[in-house]
């Protein structure tokens, strides 16, 4: 009698291993998830890169001010007042080889 | 400017160079060096000069300055009708922004401005007595000579 109840017991517990490895299969197995894509923005950084050169928005360089321009002389004013334009097209009046030169710059309002 | 002619530039120590710049808050500033301008063209630029700024106050503020300017062209003896042209259609207009463009890249603060260049530069600006632009000028005469 002692056998039967001997050899039922480990005739259930067989079963309850088979069991418990059947679910571990099962538990193995992959289970399809869903594809979460991604809801915030993505924000790109911008390429940091070597600082180019920007163009020329300033103004072209002057010339050196204490550079004579060529001046041209046209006619005289009054006697010993010659006059005329320089290669930039701004009018003179006086000797173009006269030591000083004086640049005015002004409006007539 | 009478007195720096007759002792500085008739005499050949000086020659005086004119650049327009024509300020933002003078409206006729821009049309008035136009015609100033275009009188250079014809080879009248000083005496043209000297007409305006002599006679402001018939066209400064004036809603014919348009017209006194060419008035001046005929009393200067221009050719009125190129004249007139040259106006109306600002032939010459960027040649006056370009020269206020230069002005303001080299700091001209205000109307009139002066370089006295020999040596150095010396700037003054405003309305300046004779004797600053002789001292000035005498100073840089000294420079070059000292």
């Amino acid at each position: 009698m002692k056998t039967k109840w001997l050899a039922l017991t480990l005739l259930l517990g067989g079963v309850l291993f088979l069991n418990v490895g059947c679910d571990l299969r099962v538990e193995d197995t992959p289970v399809p998830t869903a594809v979460v894509k991604p809801t915030l923005p993505v924000v790109t950084q911008p390429e940091v890169g070597p600082v180019q050169p920007t163009p020329a928005t300033t103004p072209a360089p002057t010339p050196d001010l204490l550079t004579r321009p060529q001046m041209t002389v046209l006619g005289q004013l009054a006697p010993g007042v010659p006059h005329g334009v320089t290669t930039e097209g701004h009018y003179f009046k006086g000797d173009p080889q006269a030591p000083v030169m004086i640049i005015e710059f002004s409006d007539f309002q | 400017m009478t007195q720096i002619q007759q002792n500085y530039i008739a005499t050949g120590q000086v020659v005086y160079i004119f650049k327009h710049f024509p300020l933002p808050g003078h409206p006729q500033a821009q049309i008035s060096a136009e015609a100033v301008e275009c009188a250079g063209k014809q080879g009248q630029f000083w005496q043209m000069h000297d007409q305006v700024f002599l006679n402001q106050a018939e066209w400064s503020g004036k809603e014919n300055a348009l017209e006194v300017l060419i008035g001046y062209g005929g009393k200067l003896g221009l050719d009125t009708a190129a004249y007139r042209t040259c106006l109306a259609e600002h032939q010459l207009a960027q040649k006056v922004r370009d020269d206020y463009t230069y002005g303001q890249s080299i700091g001209v603060p205000a109307t009139p401005a002066f370089l006295v260049i020999g040596k150095a530069i010396q700037g003054m600006t405003g309305a300046q007595p004779y004797s600053a632009f002789q001292q000035a000028i005498d100073n840089a005469l000294k420079s070059l000579n000292p």
